[in-house]
C-alpha cells in the first residue's frame, strides 16, 4: 500500500506537486496518468524517498520508506531515466544492488533469466539498447521480491512482446497481493492493464477512480444506430437534450438518449434497426478531456508544419 | 480475490535487512566490476614502483642520508596521488552522472550507509594497495641501488625511514578518500577532476612560481603539502612537522566527508 498525504514539491518558484492525496491499494494494478510535466516522476521519486517533499508525507506499506529496515523487501523501483553505470556488466549491477539486502548470485541469475537477459548478463550495460536497458531496470525492481512495485514508464522502449510481458507481469504481481503502481503514456496499454487510476495535472489530483468509472464520468457514451430510414428516425428522436449526427449513409450517432429509448421509439414507429450499440469513449479520450485544462507543455497545432 | 491469490502462491521473501555489511559487499562489487578501478590502481602502483626502481637511484647523488634516500624512493607517489584522486572522485560522480545514484539510494534509503559503504570499501582497498606499493617502492628502490657500488645500505630502522615509507602510503590512501568526499559534494566528474587537479597540482606550482619566497609560508597548509610533510619533510624547511601535516590532511578530508554526509543526507538525490 502507498499512502500519499497532502504531498507538495517546490523547485524554487516552480510547484511540481501541489497538495496530492491518494492511496494505492494492494492486489490491483493502479495506473498513474498525467500530461508531461504534471509531476508524475517527481511524485514517484518522493515515494521512493529520493526527492524530499516540501510538505506532506508518503508511506510505503505503512511506514516512511527511508526508515525501512528491509527496503528491498518493501519497494521495487524502476525510474524513467537510466540508472546504471554504463561500464558495469548487467549481472554485477544487479548483484551490487542485491547484496545490500543479502541477495546472492542465485536470485540475481533467476531474475536475469526472468527478464530475458541471460545471453547478455556479462556484457557492459553501456552497449545495451533502450529495451534491454529497460529490462535491466525491471530486473532491479523485482530483485528483492518487494511487496510494492513502482515503475515509471515500464513499457518505454520495449517491443510488442515486451509490452505484453510487462502487462502479464504487473497483473501477476497484483494477483499475488502486491501493490503495483506505474505510469505510462500508452493509454490503450494502460486501459488493458490497470484496474485503478490516479490522474494528475499540474501537480494536482484530477481523478482517483477505476478505469471504467473514470471513462464514464469524464465522457458521455453515445449510441450508434444503423438503419435504412435514418431520415425518419432522426425526426422521431429530435428533441431538446439530444444531439444527433450522421456518421455516413445509414448511420446515426446519438448522444443524450438511452439505447432502450431509441429501440422503443423505433419499434413503435416501425423503423427497421439493424444495429444499435453503445460506444464508450477510450481511456485516451477521457484522459484528454480530463486534463485539457492542465496541459503544461502542449503543442499548438500543425499550421507551421 | 487478491488475498486468496496471495495465499495460493505465497511469496517467499528473498531480501533481508539492509546492513552495513551488505552495503560494504555491494560497494566492493561496484568497485571491482568497472575497468577504471583497475586501470587507475595499476597506474598508481606502476608509477610509484617505477619511479623508485628506475629514477630514484640516479637522482640520489653522493652519500645521502637514509631519509633522503627513502624519500626519493617514494617520490612516484606524488604522481600516483592523481590516479587515487581520480578514482575517488569517480566513485560518486560516476553514480550521479549515470543516474545509478537513484538506483543505489532506492535500495539504500538510509543514505549515509551508502557513503560509509563506499568509504569502507574504497578506503580498505586504497589503504592496502597504497601501503603495499609504498613498501614495495622502497624495498625495490633499495635493492636497485645496492647494485651501485659505494652506496650505504638503507633499511627500516634507519632514522625516519619507516615513517617515510609507511607515511607515503598513508598519505596516498587519505588523498583517495579526499577525492571520494569531494566527488560526493561536487557530483560532476569534469568539475570534480578540475578541482582536484587545481588544488593538488596547479595551485601549489603556480604559487611557488608566482609568489616571492617570503610570501610562500601559507603553502604548507595546502592539502598536498600538508600530506607531503609526513614523508617529504626533510627537503622543505617551511614544511609542517610530519604528523601535524598529516593530521591537517586528515582534518581536511574529515571536513569534506562531513559536508558530503550532510549534502547526501539532506535534499534530493
Amino acid at each position: 500500500m502507498i499512502e500519499v498525504e497532502n504531498l507538495s514539491k517546490r523547485y524554487g518558484d516552480k510547484v511540481a506537486v501541489d497538495g496530492l492525496t491518494f492511496t494505492v491499494q494492494p492486489g490491483v494494478v493502479t495506473g498513474f496518468l498525467g500530461p508531461n510535466g504534471a509531476g508524475k516522476s517527481t511524485t514517484l521519486r518522493m515515494i521512493a524517498g529520493l526527492d524530499v517533499p516540501t510538505s506532506g508525507r508518503v508511506r510505503v506499506n505503512g511506514r516512511d520508506y527511508r526508515s525501512s529496515r528491509a527496503p528491498m523487501a518493501e519497494l521495487g523501483l524502476l525510474l524513467e531515466a537510466k540508472s546504471v553505470h554504463p561500464g558495469r556488466p548487467a549481472r554485477d549491477h544487479l548483484l551490487a544492488l542485491g547484496q545490500t539486502a543479502g541477495i546472492g548470485k542465485a536470485r540475481v541469475n533467476e531474475v536475469i533469466e526472468m527478464v530475458g537477459l541471460a545471453g547478455v548478463a556479462r556484457k557492459r550495460v553501456g552497449g545495451f539498447s533502450l529495451g534491454m536497458g529497460q529490462r535491466v531496470g525491471i530486473a532491479a525492481a523485482l530483485l528483492g521480491r518487494p511487496r510494492t512495485v513502482v515503475m515509471d514508464e515500464p513499457v518505454n522502449g520495449l517491443d510488442p512482446e515486451g509490452v505484453r510481458w510487462i502487462r502479464a507481469l504487473l497483473r501477476a504481481l497484483a494477483g499475488e497481493g502486491c501493490t503495483v503502481f506505474y505510469s505510462s503514456h500508452l493509454m490503450s496499454e494502460m486501459a488493458q492493464t490497470a484496474q485503478n487510476l490516479i490522474v494528475i495535472g499540474r501537480g494536482r489530483l484530477i481523478a482517483d477512480s477505476t478505469v471504467e468509472r473514470f471513462i464514464a464520468a469524464t465522457t458521455a457514451a453515445s449510441v450508434v444506430v444503423r438503419s435504412p430510414e435514418t431520415g425518419r428516425l432522426r425526426g422521431l428522436l429530435d428533441r431538446p437534450g439530444a444531439a444527433i449526427a450522421s456518421e455516413g449513409p445509414g448511420l446515426l450517432r446519438i448522444d443524450g438518449i438511452t439505447p432502450e429509448e431509441i429501440g422503443t421509439i423505433a419499434l413503435q414507429a416501425g423503423v427497421p434497426v439493424f444495429d444499435l450499440r453503445v460506444e464508450r469513449a477510450s481511456l485516451e479520450d477521457a484522459f484528454m478531456r480530463a486534463t485539457q485544462d492542465s496541459v503544461e507543455y502542449g503543442a499548438t497545432g500543425l499550421e507551421n508544419l | 480475490m487478491a488475498a486468496a491469490a496471495a495465499t495460493t502462491r505465497p511469496r517467499i521473501p528473498v531480501a533481508g535487512n539492509l546492513t552495513v555489511r551488505g552495503v560494504l559487499r555491494s560497494e566492493w562489487t561496484k568497485l571491482r566490476s568497472v575497468r577504471s578501478t583497475w586501470w587507475l590502481l595499476s597506474t598508481a602502483v606502476i608509477l610509484t614502483v617505477g619511479v623508485a626502481v628506475f629514477v630514484s637511484p640516479g637522482a640520489t647523488s653522493g652519500k645521502p642520508a637514509p631519509y633522503t634516500f627513502a624519500r626519493n624512493t617514494e617520490y612516484g607517489s606524488v604522481l600516483s596521488q592523481l590516479a587515487l584522486l581520480v578514482l575517488g572522485v569517480l566513485l560518486f560522480t560516476g553514480e550521479y552522472q549515470s543516474g545509478l545514484i537513484r538506483a543505489s539510494l532506492s535500495v539504500v534509503p538510509r543514505r549515509l550507509l551508502l557513503l560509509w559503504g563506499k568509504l569502507g570499501a574504497f578506503g580498505a582497498l586504497a589503504l592496502t594497495l597504497s601501503l603495499v606499493t609504498s613498501v614495495a617502492a622502497f624495498v625495490l628502490g633499495e635493492l636497485a641501488q645496492r647494485a651501485r657500488p659505494g652506496r650505504p645500505h638503507v633499511w627500516f630502522g634507519d632514522p625516519q625511514v619507516t615513517r617515510i615509507v609507511i607515511g607515503a602510503g598513508l598519505v596516498l590512501a587519505v588523498t583517495g578518500i579526499f577525492g571520494l568526499a569531494l566527488g560526493a559534494i561536487i557530483r560532476n566528474t569534469a568539475a570534480g577532476l578540475s578541482i582536484i587537479t587545481a588544488v593538488f597540482f596547479v595551485l601549489p606550482l603556480l604559487f611557488r612560481i608566482a609568489l616571492p619566497a617570503s610570501d610562500q609560508g601559507f603553502l604548507r597548509f595546502l592539502p598536498s603539502n600538508a600530506g607531503g610533510a609526513l614523508w617529504d619533510a626533510a627537503l622543505s624547511p617551511t614544511s609542517m612537522t610530519p604528523w601535524t601535516g598529516f593530521a591537517l590532511l586528515c582534518g581536511y578530508t574529515a571536513a569534506l566527508v562531513a559536508v558530503a554526509a550532510w549534502r547526501l543526507r539532506h535534499g534530493d538525490a
